[in-house]
C-alpha cells in the first residue's frame, strides 16, 4: 500500500519549495521579503479550497493537467538545477552525459516507490537544518544591519507574483494529498508556515550580509553562504553543494513519480509510464532552455487552475449537490 | 532404486515388523556406512538392536543410563509391542526420547546422537537423548565483544542455545519451537519468539517463507537470511545476526523473532533496524552520557569511513578551492611527485589494504603475524618513501579502515561503497559524491523485511522510539513504556 505520513509529507513539500529558494536568481531585498510574505498569503488562500475538497482521483482531464504540470515542472527543476550546477561550477564537463546521470539517479528512486522518496526526504531535513545552521553561525558575524535599509526598493506585488510562479509545490501537495490515509491540512499548511519562515531568514541574512553585492550575484543563496564562512582555517560551501544536489534529485524524482502516476492512471496499459515520464521530463527541459521559459508567468496561472479553480470547481459542485432542490 | 530420491522416499516409508527386515532395509539405506553400529541384543528374550553413529554419544552415558537398566529387564512374557511399551512408559531412560516411525525418523536421530531401539514385532523404535559428541564449550564471541556485559556466546548445538536462551528469560510466555529443515541435512532450526510481544501476523509469514525454502543443505545462517529478506536488490540486510544470548533475548523482550540453526553459533533475528548497527549491550552498562558519546562516536565513524576517501578525492581533484592554505600547499607538495592520479593511488591503497585484510584473515595463525609486519609496515612504509603513494593518501586511508572497524556489522557495505564512493569523487567531484550519497540513502530508505522498514525510527518517525537512537535515556525511565517493534510497522 503506497501510503505517505503526515510528517514525510511535510518532508517532501518543503524540500520541494526549498529548492526553489536554492536556486533563486532574485537578490535578497525587503522588496523580495514582501514579495515571499504576499505570495504566502496567497499560498494560504489559494491552499483553502484545495484542502476541503480532497478528491481521491482526479478526472481524466483534470490528470493530464497534473500530469503535463508536472513533466513540465520536473523540466524547470532540471534547468534551475543545472543552471546553477554551471554557475557554481560542477565539475561535468560533458553536460548530456551529467543529465542523464541525474536522470538515472532520479528514475532510480522513483522506481523504488513512493515510500522511498518519502523517507528519503524525511532523512534530508536534518541534514537542511544543519545547512541553515552553519549559515547562520557564519552570517552572524558578518550581518550589518544598516544594509537592511540601504536593500529596501520596488513594489513587492510584482515579486509577490514572481515568487508565487515558482511554487511548483501546491500542485505537487494537491496530488500527493492522495497518498496518505489522513487529512493533510496540518502537513500542508506547515510545510507552508516552514518554508515560509525559511526563506525570510535566510533573505533577511541575505540582505544583512550581503547587502548591494547581492544585486550583483547570479546566484545569491551561495553567494551568501560564500561570504559567510563560520570557520577560519575551513571554508562551509561544500555543505551547500551536497545539499543543493541532494535536494534537486529529489525534488526531481518526486516530478518523475508524480508525472509517471499520471500516466500510468491516464494509461493503465502502458507498461513504462515512469520511462516516459524522464523522457517527457527531458524534453521539457530542452523545450524550455531553447525557448528561454525558465521563469514564465504561465507557470504562476498553471497552479491557481490546478491548485485554485479545479477545487473550488469540485467544492461549488459538492455544495450544489447536497443543497435541496426546491420544486 | 535410485539413490537420489533416496531422501524423499525414506521419510515417509514406514518401520517394518520384523527385526530382520528392518535391520536389513537400515543397511541398504545405509549405504555401508562405517559410522552406523547396529548392535542385536536380547532385552527380557525379545530380539532387539540397538543403532547409534560412532562418535556421536557418550559411552559411559549410554551404558550408564540404557544399556545397564535394558539388561536387568525382566518382563515376563513379553513381545517387541509390549517392550517397547514398558521402556517408554514405565522407565525414564532419558529426558529426551522421540519415537522414530519411519527409516527417515530413525537415520535423522542416530545421525543426531540418539541411540535407538529396534525390537522384533514392533513397527516403531524408541530412541534415547544420549549425546556425547564433542563440541566446542561456551567461548567468549570471536565477533562481538564487549566489557561489562556476559562473555558467553553461542555455539554450534542449537540444544546449547536454547538454554542459554531459556537461562535469560525464565518466563512462560518465551517459546521456543525445534523444525527440521533442509532435504540432505535434516538440520534443527529453532524458532524462538515471546508469544505476548510478538506479532502474529509477523510469525505466520516467516513461518509461510521458511516453508518455501527447498534448501538441500543449512550450514550456516547464510544459507536462510536471503529467503526472510525481500528479492530486490538491497545494499544492507535488513536481518540481523548475533553470537550473544543476552543481545537476543533484548531482541525478542522488543517483539522480534529470532531463529537458532544447529551447526552455526549466529542467530538471525528479525526485524532489524539500521541503527541497531550502531548499539552494543554495553551502552547500557554506562552511564547515559558516555552511551551517547560513544554512540554519536560510532554515527561519524560510519561517516567517516564510508565517505573519506571519496571527499578526499573529490575534492583534492576538483574543489581545492575549499581547502585551506596550508591542506592545499601540504597536497600539492605530497601529490607533486606521485606517479598515478589521485583517484588511481586511492583505489590502489584499499585495494592493497583489502588483500592484506582477507589474508590476514585466511592465512593460519603462526604466518598471519608475519604477513601483517611485512605486508602494513614495510610495504606501506617503502611505498611511501619510494613516491609511489603520498602520505596523506595513506593516512587518509588508514582513517577510513580504522573507523571502519567502529561497526563491524556494516563493514561489507561499506567496503564496496567506498570504492563507488571514490569513483564518483574522482569523476564527478562532490556532485559525483552526492549522487551516490542519494543512490545509498535511496536503497536504504526502501529495504524493509515483512513490512517494518529498516531506517525506521528516523523514517518513518517515530517520536516515542527515539529515545534510544540519537541519546540513550537512562533505565529508569526506559523501563516504562514497553517497547515493541510493532510501533514501527507501516
Amino acid at each position: 500500500m503506497n501510503k505517505i505520513r503526515s510528517g514525510q509529507l511535510f518532508a517532501i513539500l518543503f524540500l520541494i519549495r526549498s529548492f526553489s529558494l536554492l536556486c533563486t536568481d532574485i537578490p535578497f531585498s525587503a522588496r523580495q521579503l514582501g514579495g515571499a510574505l504576499l505570495s504566502a498569503m496567497l499560498q494560504g488562500l489559494v491552499l483553502i479550497p484545495l484542502l476541503r475538497t480532497r478528491v481521491p482521483t482526479p478526472s481524466a482531464p483534470a490528470a493530464g493537467l497534473f500530469g503535463l504540470f508536472f513533466l513540465a515542472w520536473g523540466g524547470h527543476c532540471f534547468l534551475q538545477l543545472w543552471g546553477v550546477a554551471a554557475g557554481v561550477t560542477f565539475p561535468v564537463h560533458n553536460k548530456l552525459f551529467g543529465a542523464l546521470l541525474l536522470t538515472a539517479v532520479c528514475l532510480y528512486g522513483v522506481m523504488l516507490g513512493i515510500r522511498a522518496l518519502a523517507r528519503s526526504a524525511t532523512l534530508l531535513l536534518p541534514l537542511f537544518g544543519v545547512a541553515l545552521a552553519v549559515l547562520i553561525l557564519g552570517a552572524w558575524r558578518k550581518a550589518e544591519p544598516e544594509n537592511l535599509y540601504a536593500a529596501a526598493a520596488g513594489s513587492p506585488f510584482a515579486a509577490a507574483w514572481q515568487d508565487f510562479c515558482e511554487c511548483g509545490w501546491l500542485p505537487c501537495a494537491a496530488y500527493l494529498c492522495r497518498f496518505t490515509p489522513f487529512h493533510p491540512r496540518r502537513a500542508v499548511y506547515g510545510a507552508l508556515l516552514a518554508q515560509l519562515g525559511s526563506a525570510v531568514l535566510v533573505s533577511l541574512l541575505g540582505m544583512a550580509v550581503l547587502g548591494r553585492v547581492g544585486s550583483l550575484a547570479e546566484y545569491p543563496f551561495f553567494t551568501l553562504g560564500a561570504f559567510s564562512q563560520p570557520f577560519a582555517t575551513q571554508r562551509a560551501d561544500a555543505v551547500y553543494v551536497v545539499l543543493f544536489t541532494l535536494i534537486g534529485t529529489i525534488t526531481i524524482a518526486m516530478q518523475l513519480y508524480l508525472a509517471g502516476s499520471c500516466i500510468a492512471g491516464l494509461f493503465p496499459r502502458f507498461p513504462y509510464p515512469f520511462y516516459a515520464a524522464a523522457a517527457g521530463t527531458l524534453l521539457a527541459a530542452w523545450g524550455m532552455h531553447s525557448a528561454g521559459l525558465l521563469h514564465s508567468w504561465l507557470y504562476g496561472v498553471w497552479i491557481l487552475l490546478l491548485c485554485g479553480v479545479l477545487p473550488l470547481v469540485q467544492l461549488l459542485k459538492k455544495g450544489a449537490q447536497r443543497a435541496p432542490s426546491c420544486s | 532404486m535410485s539413490r537420489k530420491d533416496l531422501q524423499r522416499i525414506i521419510e515417509t516409508e514406514a518401520l517394518r515388523p520384523s527385526l530382520d527386515a528392518n535391520l536389513a532395509r537400515i543397511k541398504e539405506i545405509g549405504g555401508g556406512t562405517s559410522d552406523l553400529l547396529i548392535n542385536p541384543v536380547r532385552v527380557s528374550g525379545v530380539p532387539c538392536a540397538l543403532l547409534c553413529c560412532e562418535g556421536m554419544l557418550s559411552t559411559a552415558t549410554v551404558t550408564e543410563l540404557v544399556l545397564h537398566p535394558l539388561m536387568q529387564l525382566k518382563l515376563p512374557d513379553a513381545n517387541g509391542p509390549a517392550l517397547l511399551n514398558h521402556i517408554n512408559d514405565e522407565m525414564l531412560l532419558s529426558v529426551d526420547r522421540p519415537i522414530p516411525l519411519t527409516f527417515g525418523d530413525v537415520f535423522r536421530t542416530v545421525n543426531s546422537g540418539f541411540a535407538v531401539l529396534l525390537a522384533e514385532g514392533a513397527n516403531r523404535a524408541l530412541a534415547f537423548g544420549v549425546q556425547g559428541y564433542d563440541k566446542r564449550g561456551i567461548d567468549e564471541p570471536s565477533s562481538e565483544a564487549n566489557i561489562m556485559g556476559a562473555h558467553e556466546g553461542f555455539t554450534e548445538v542449537v540444544r546449547t542455545n536454547m538454554s542459554l536462551i531459556r537461562r535469560r528469560m525464565k518466563s512462560p510466555v518465551l517459546v521456543q519451537q525445534l523444525f527440521v529443515m533442509g532435504e540432505k541435512s535434516r538440520t534443527d532450526l529453532c524458532l524462538c519468539y515471546m508469544s505476548d510481544r510478538v506479532s502474529p501476523k509477523l510469525l505466520e509469514r516467516i513461518r509461510q517463507d521458511l516453508e518455501q525454502m527447498k534448501l538441500e543443505t543449512i550450514l550456516s545462517s547464510g544459507y536462510v537470511r536471503p529467503f526472510l529478506e525481500r528479492r530486490d536488490r538491497r545494499i544492507f540486510h535488513s536481518t540481523g545476526t548475533t553470537e550473544r544470548p543476552d543481545v537476543l533475548c533484548s531482541k525478542l523482550l522488543e517483539g522480534r523473532v529470532a531463529l537458532l540453526i544447529d551447526g552455526t553459533p549466529f542467530a538471525i533475528f528479525l526485524p532489524r533496524l539500521f541503527t541497531e548497527n550502531f548499539q552494543t549491550l554495553d551502552d547500557y552498562n554506562c552511564k547515559p552520557y558516555y552511551a551517547v558519546f560513544v554512540r554519536w562516536i560510532k554515527y561519524l565513524a560510519f561517516c567517516i569511513a564510508l565517505l573519506l576517501p571519496g571527499v578526499y578525492t573529490a575534492v583534492a581533484l576538483h574543489h581545492p578551492e575549499l581547502l585551506n592554505s596550508t591542506l592545499l600547499q601540504l597536497l600539492t607538495e605530497s601529490e607533486a611527485n606521485a606517479p598515478f592520479s589521485l583517484m588511481t593511488e586511492s583505489i590502489g591503497v584499499l585495494l592493497m589494504y583489502e588483500v592484506i585484510r582477507e589474508a590476514g584473515i585466511r592465512l593460519p595463525k603462526a604466518v598471519g603475524g608475519a604477513v601483517s609486519i611485512v605486508a602494513g609496515l614495510i610495504i606501506g612504509d617503502a611505498a611511501v618513501s619510494s613516491g609511489f603513494i603520498s602520505t596523506p593518501l595513506l593516512t587518509v586511508t588508514a582513517l577510513a579502515v580504522t573507523t571502519g572497524f567502529v561497526i563491524p556489522e556494516l563493514s561489507h557495505g561499506i567496503t564496496v561503497l567506498r570504492f563507488l564512493f571514490i569513483l564518483c569523487g574522482g569523476l564527478w567531484g562532490l556532485f559525483g559524491i552526492s549522487l551516490m550519497g542519494m543512490v545509498v540513502l535511496l536503497n536504504l530508505c526502501a529495504t524493509e523485511t515483512y513490512g517494518y522498514p529498516v531506517t525506521a525510527p528516523l523514517a518513518p518517525f517515530s517520536p516515542r522510539s527515539m529515545r534510544d537512537i540519537l541519546t540513550r535515556i537512562g533505565l529508569r525511565r526506559m523501563q516504562t513504556g514497553n517497547f515493541t517493534v510493532e510501533e514501527l510497522h507501516e
